[in-house]
């Protein structure tokens, strides 16, 4: 009898990785916990759902239309991202979530031996992806809660292909202002990549905000990545894209899947920035009430809080978050815990709608008094 | 130091026995084991040998003599019944001596587990494999005069591993902390240095800017997803060492498997906020009196819930248990599925220094498992231990099924540990009838 012999076949970096167990489904969930509803204030998801325009595609998608594979390279959305950011379609690539394209750029400019830069406290896939590809991942720790320049640039040597910045921040919501990321930029000198993940970045309306769209004018190692997740509300359909110049774009089609994006998510993407303005508007200020709802609070409780861009803030909880996300899950609200991101006892709480971040705000103020018990 | 091995395949037949004995004569100094202890590992070895020789004769069988961090071990890979290793019990010596003829037989196996340090035992399909245990042994250091100097500048946290830093950080925790609070292999420090060399032990520093030590915490990581703690041991007084070691040591493991986070002996140094109380234990000492000795825990993820094993005896507890603590359970009462249960069982013997502790962990099932245990108690108690524990993993039915057996015999269920098997164990603390 032969065994499976893994340990000889499976590379150190990949048998040091720890796999990353997803939640389980809402439904298990609600059973598990014994609750009716559940709210989702985990994920950064937009509650208010999507731009009209994609209802009408997702009620409009036939059955007839699924034997059909859905376009390769998603060429009518291309067009109208072209069109929208008066950049050429070359400059596009669109994945299945813009997880993929962090993939695909890792892909295309690392190999075993090289480095990437990141922060500590941040999204964490940058630094997954570069581990379970065998490269280094250089993690910079957060100064006041935001990105380092200095400390990045320190760490940048001739083994240094991309730097991801997060701009605004997940989870912090700092964010670095124009001119903080045109000398970074400078400084950076094209010595190598620069992915600016600007995945909430429709959330951000601050004057001194920087578009990585037109930074890439001026520096062609610039790589925005956006996504339809967050503020378009398309998490179920996993659909992001990246933006650079022709030539950057060029070398990471060639490590990008085709076909990988499916055809209700082509077509709702297309349709969700057709005529944005006024659904941005009306989540911008969803988003704001509940900080106003929820900002006094914490403060009324003497409870620090970050509460900066995006549509999440952070919580410095006084207990266990984890036992707090445990206790809230028992009233039916689910919150992120972010002793994962390398914050102990916080909590990330997606920003929504008032009625349900008054249902947090009760379920909150009943746990805290219970533990304290 | 890197991790050496050493393999021989062979028959068991006595004819072998010198060829054993001199792989391990000559293999095990140089994995770094004394002349003592190379000679208490030579003879288990060898009595495992004749004890197979005689009971299984021509067995197909691999000895791999290997140095682990601390210890030097011989395991023996083989095909057979797992009831046949019944004489490893602890409590094997009375049986055998009361019925010499067919005891024989299995007294080189009861040799075999009394002069090894420790002993473990697992079966994969039919293949069973049991290691012996020699420990390296370490000088002791002394305790450490605690310095005055003030601390200067910003504090810090690292990962350490310096011999020097280790060793010294050991002997001011030894000047500072009683005993229980920290692990005894700090008066070995020798023993952490190479843990920490292999990754089995980890340590974390808060460091003056001068580079002076204010406060140490260490951890390992002794099943897949749980991480044992000691500390935060603090040598100078100083604002927020305390949490920048929890913080140190959380960061370190928060991206790992591991989803429990606990610590048995923490000391009163522990920052408020950071854990919930797991269960506060009658631990008995030697002047008779009961210290009362907080367990803390967290978990380092979003718990997602899982179901365990118990038997109906156990059902308010663990429901009182899992209240507490918010913890999601379904729990699943087991039934003996009847049919295939081997006579003999084998309960694993772990003795600490002192005669403080004896942890009894059940290895292998059989109908005789109740008495085995009574036979643990009964040997224990007479050589005056004085906390006996037995730990139980939920995720597995028939240890789940001991539950009355065990609180018949004078056991209590102490505590649960989250996700200390594939589930929850459930430890136990025996209940002296007389106490
Ligand atoms: C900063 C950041 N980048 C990228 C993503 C991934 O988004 P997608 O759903 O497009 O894969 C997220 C999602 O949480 C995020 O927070």
């Amino acid at each position: 009898m032969s065994t499976l012999m893994l340990d000889r076949i499976v590379p150190r970096h990949i048998r040091n990785f720890e796999p990353y167990y997803p939640s389980k489904p809402d439904s298990v969930l609600m059973s598990l916990f014994g609750v009716e509803r559940l709210h989702r204030l985990n994920n950064n998801e937009n509650a208010l759902g999507p731009p009209p325009a994609v209802h009408r595609v997702i009620d409009g998608f036939k059955a007839e239309m699924v034997p059909v594979y859905p376009n390769g390279d998603c060429f009518d959305l291309r067009d109208l991202l072209a069109a929208k950011f008066h950049k050429t379609q070359d400059q596009f690539l669109v994945g299945n979530g813009s997880c993929e394209v962090i993939s695909s750029v890792i892909k295309a400019f690392c190999v075993k031996g090289d480095n990437i830069i990141t922060a500590d406290k941040t999204f964490a896939v940058y630094e997954w992806v570069a581990e379970f590809s065998g490269v280094e991942a250089r993690l910079i720790p957060l100064k006041d809660f935001g990105f380092d320049p200095e400390a990045m640039l320190d760490a940048v040597d001739d083994k240094t292909k991309i730097i991801f910045v997060c701009n605004p921040n997940n989870p912090t919501g700092t964010y670095w202002d124009r001119d903080t990321m045109t000398g970074f930029l400078e400084a950076v000198d094209q010595r190598c990549i620069v992915v600016i993940d600007e995945a909430y970045c429709e959330y951000v309306d601050n004057p001194d905000y920087p578009d990585a769209m037109q930074l890439m004018e001026t520096f062609p190692n610039v790589v925005t990545f956006r996504t339809f997740s967050k503020m378009y509300a398309l998490a179920a359909l996993r659909i992001g894209y990246l933006c650079s110049s022709p030539d950057v774009v060029d070398m990471v089609r060639r490590t990008h899947i085709v076909y990988s994006v499916n055809t209700p998510a082509q077509q709702a993407a297309a349709a969700a920035i057709t005529d944005d303005r006024d659904f941005i508007l009306a989540t911008r200020k969803m988003v704001k009430e509940a900080r106003e709802l929820l900002c006094p609070f914490f403060d009324g409780l003497g409870i620090p809080y970050l509460s900066n861009q995006g549509n999440y803030m952070m919580v410095h909880v006084p207990l266990s978050d984890t036992l707090l996300y445990r206790m809230l899950m028992k009233r039916g609200v689910m919150v992120r815990t972010m002793t994962g991101f390398r914050f102990p006892n916080w909590i990330r709480i997606s920003l929504v709608q008032a009625p349900v971040m008054t249902d947090f705000i009760n379920a909150f103020r009943e746990v805290l008094s219970t533990a304290q018990k | 130091m890197t991790e050496t091995r050493l393999s021989l395949d062979l028959q068991a037949d006595i004819c072998w026995i010198p060829l054993v004995q001199g792989v391990v004569e000559t293999g095990a100094p140089v994995m770094g084991l004394d002349p003592g202890k190379t000679l208490r590992l030579a003879l288990a070895a060898e009595e495992f040998i004749l004890h197979l020789s005689r009971t299984a004769p021509g067995t197909r069988l691999t000895l791999t003599l290997s140095r682990e961090a601390s210890s030097v071990s011989a395991l023996f890979q083989f095909e057979s019944s797992p009831e046949d290793l019944w004489a490893m019990n602890l409590t094997a010596a009375s049986e055998i001596s009361q019925d010499l003829d067919q005891g024989m037989a299995h007294m080189g196996l009861l040799l075999a587990s009394r002069v090894a340090d420790r002993f473990s035992i697992a079966l994969s399909g039919r293949t069973l494999g049991v290691t012996l245990f020699q420990d390296i042994i370490y000088p002791d250091i002394e305790k450490a005069e605690v310095p005055s100097t003030p601390l200067r500048g910003t504090l810090s946290a690292q990962a350490c591993s310096d011999p020097a830093d280790i060793s010294h950080a050991c002997a001011l925790t030894m000047a500072l902390y009683p005993e229980p609070l920290y692990p005894k292999s700090f008066r070995t420090p020798g023993n952490i240095i190479d843990r920490i060399s292999q990754g089995r032990f980890h340590a974390g520093l808060v460091k003056d800017e001068a580079g002076t030590a204010a406060g140490m915490i260490c951890w390992q990581i002794p099943s897949r997803r749980t991480v044992e703690f000691y500390g935060p041991y603090l040598f100078s007084k100083g604002d927020g060492i305390a949490q920048l070691l929890m913080d140190h040591l959380i960061n370190q493991v928060a991206r790992t498997e591991a989803i429990t986070l606990y610590s048995r002996a923490a000391t009163p140094d522990l920052p408020p906020g950071n854990f919930e109380p797991l269960a506060a234990l009658a631990y008995k000492q030697s002047n008779g009196q009961k210290e009362t000795r907080t367990l803390w825990f967290r978990h380092l993820r979003e718990d997602m819930g899982c179901p365990v094993w118990a038997h109906p005896v156990l059902g308010p507890f663990l429901k009182g248990t899992y209240d507490r603590l918010f913890l999601i359970r379904t729990i699943r009462e087991y039934k003996d599925p009847g049919g295939g249960r081997p006579a003999r069982s084998l309960l694993g013997t772990r003795l600490g220094a002192d005669k403080q502790e004896a942890f009894i962990r059940p290895m292998l099932d059989g109908t005789d498992i109740r008495e085995n245990i009574q036979r643990h108690i009964q040997l224990l108690v007479n050589e005056n231990y004085l906390n006996l524990f037995f730990t139980m993993d939920l995720s597995i039915g028939w240890q789940a099924a001991l539950g009355k057996d065990l609180t018949e015999t004078g056991f209590e269920p102490a505590y649960v540990l989250p996700y200390a098997g594939e589930s929850d164990k459930v430890i136990f603390h025996y209940v002296h009838p007389h106490a």
